[in-house]
């Protein structure tokens, strides 16, 4: 999937999982061991990074990895 | 020659306040670290030292105030020396602690100095260890926690031939990502549009104070002006009187399990604690005010780093009293969530755009209460030593800029600590124990059964 290894590896500066241990389903919380501090952080740190927006609409039901993907996906091609 | 960069808002943070007071002394932060065991003191001197290599902030050094007041930092490394070692032994803990405190208030007065310093001690009881006595614009406690563990790794490599630990994050790298970030336009706009929308949304803050609406009807009073939403910060007396509680394991665990099991962060619980109790000594007041610390560490390099990246932002909700306690609890942790996405934020902003949109009076604000939840510990067993008692505290510098400050922390037994600062000049003992009295209360009776209305909570309570 595109931004998938770019994504990974930025996400692996804030948990203890490597990038090649990432799976989709993987939850932010209770998977990864992010706080909520950490999980808004890495969002903003993620709209910078990926040249993104995100809203509180689009963020709302984002739990996993797979689904932050879709929605960096979507947000890029609709840029 | 070095170069020098600006202030970071949470350094500038503690700045503006030395500024403010005078006095260097409210940016001061102490701690005591000293195990029971008969330390090799020439290794632990040599530990320390190392350590202010790897730890990059403990260089940090600030220069003199330009023609604006404005300072500037840059990083010196200080040569090897010679620690002193103080000998408290024949003390009791009480005497040793006095001292400890009494250093604790003192000042680094100078610019282009070292900003903190140790000493070795040697404690009642065969405790053994280091006293460190820092500016916070080098380090606040998660800093700390990292740094008396990395020195007692250092030992433990030395002495006892465990693994040399693991390098820490590059400081100045860091500093600079930080100040990078701050500058970044995209995201500074998105920020000041977030904090700017909310003054929007809910207009001007309303003051509420543990003591009741008398205070905020006092300043009314002092600046004729019956409309007055902010109240006066006390400046001339800010000494501080710290009291602890301690809430035991088995209904810190109920509190704890409750947060899990409703994915509420305890730091909300607290919160909502505190906004409750404000409520409730304000006439049941709707919109309350708190600020709340944020650690501002997220990736490992920023929890590895050390400096000083702790800063405060308000927490404002407006709870009507038929709003159930979890939905209370959610509106808290929505609130905080979103300040958490804007917190790159300068808060100095959010209070220039205070002052210029509803004219608040200088020397007046709208919180009474901050708080911080420190989930880090320092305890022996994260310490590469497990199972040797640990004598660690913290000593309050003495200073406080804020009327009441609570740090809640975990007890090495599985309770929590809720250490209360809080300003002589209004407060007493009293105060403070009706406060947590009244917090243990709401919150206990909210998780028995979080549909109860926060209205119904206030008059059973």
């Amino acid at each position: 999937m595109k931004n998938e290894k770019k994504f990974k590896e930025f996400l692996a500066q804030y948990c203890d999982v490597k990038p090649q241990d990432m799976t989709d389903e993987m939850r932010f919380c209770e998977d990864l061991g992010l706080s909520s501090f950490d999980f808004m952080s890495l969002l903003g740190d993620l709209e910078d990074t990926f040249d993104v927006e995100l809203t509180p609409d689009n963020i709302g039901n984002v739990y996993t990895i797979g689904q932050a993907l879709a929605l960096i996906n979507d947000e890029r091609q609709s840029a | 020659m070095e170069t020098l960069y600006p202030l970071t808002a949470a350094q500038n943070m503690h700045y503006q306040w030395i500024r403010r007071y005078h006095t260097q002394q409210v940016s001061g932060v102490s701690i005591v670290a000293a195990v029971k065991l008969d330390l090799d003191f020439k290794l632990l001197n040599k530990c320390i030292n190392e350590e202010t290599k790897r730890y990059g902030c403990l260089n940090l050094r600030f220069t003199a105030p330009d023609k604006d007041g404005e300072i500037k930092q840059y990083l010196k490394r200080k040569t090897q020396r010679n620690i002193k070692i103080l000998n408290m032994s024949d003390m009791s803990f009480e005497e040793a602690n006095e001292i400890m405190q009494t250093m604790a208030y003192e000042t680094f007065d100078g610019d282009d100095i070292p900003m903190y310093q140790f000493l070795m001690v040697r404690l009642p009881n065969g405790f053994n260890g280091f006293f460190a006595h820092m500016d916070h614009r080098l380090i606040d406690s998660c800093g700390i926690a990292v740094m008396v563990k990395d020195i007692m790794a250092l030992y433990a490599h030395y002495k006892y031939y465990k693994a040399y630990p693991e390098a820490l994050a590059d400081f100045e790298k860091v500093l600079i990502q930080d100040l990078e970030k701050a500058t970044n336009e995209k995201r500074f706009e998105r920020d000041r549009q977030y904090w700017e929308n909310l003054l929007e949304k809910y207009g001007e803050p309303l003051y509420s104070d543990i003591q009741g609406p008398s205070v905020l009807e006092a300043s009314r009073k002092l600046h004729h002006d019956q409309s007055l939403r902010s109240a006066d910060i006390e400046t001339n007396n800010l000494f501080v009187e710290v009291k602890d509680y301690i809430l035991e394991k088995e209904p810190a665990t109920r509190l704890l399990d409750y947060c899990r099991e409703r994915k509420i962060s305890f730091n909300n619980l607290m919160l909502l604690a505190m906004r409750t109790y404000l409520s409730k000594v304000n006439g049941g007041q709707e919109d309350i005010t708190i600020e709340s610390f944020i650690a501002r560490r997220s990736t490992h390099d920023e929890w590895t780093s050390g400096g000083s990246r702790t800063i405060m932002f308000p927490c404002r909700t407006v709870i009507s009293a038929d709003t159930s306690f979890f939905d209370g609890a959610m509106e808290v942790q929505n609130t905080q969530n979103s300040n958490y996405l804007h917190s790159s934020y300068d808060p100095q902003l959010i209070r220039k755009s205070l002052k210029e949109k509803f004219g608040t009076p200088d020397g007046t604000t709208y919180e009474s209460c901050y708080l911080t939840y420190q989930p880090l510990q320092v305890d022996s067993d994260n310490l590469d030593l497990s199972g040797i008692p640990l004598y660690f505290k913290w000593f309050a510098n003495g200073a406080a800029t804020k009327k009441v400050y609570l740090t809640i922390t975990h007890t090495p037994e599985g309770g929590l600590n809720f250490s209360y600062h809080y300003q002589t000049a209004a407060l007493t003992e009293k105060d403070i124990e009706l406060f947590y009295y009244y917090m243990m209360r709401i919150v206990f009776m909210g998780i028995e059964d979080d549909s109860v209305p926060i209205g119904a909570i206030i008059a059973r309570v």
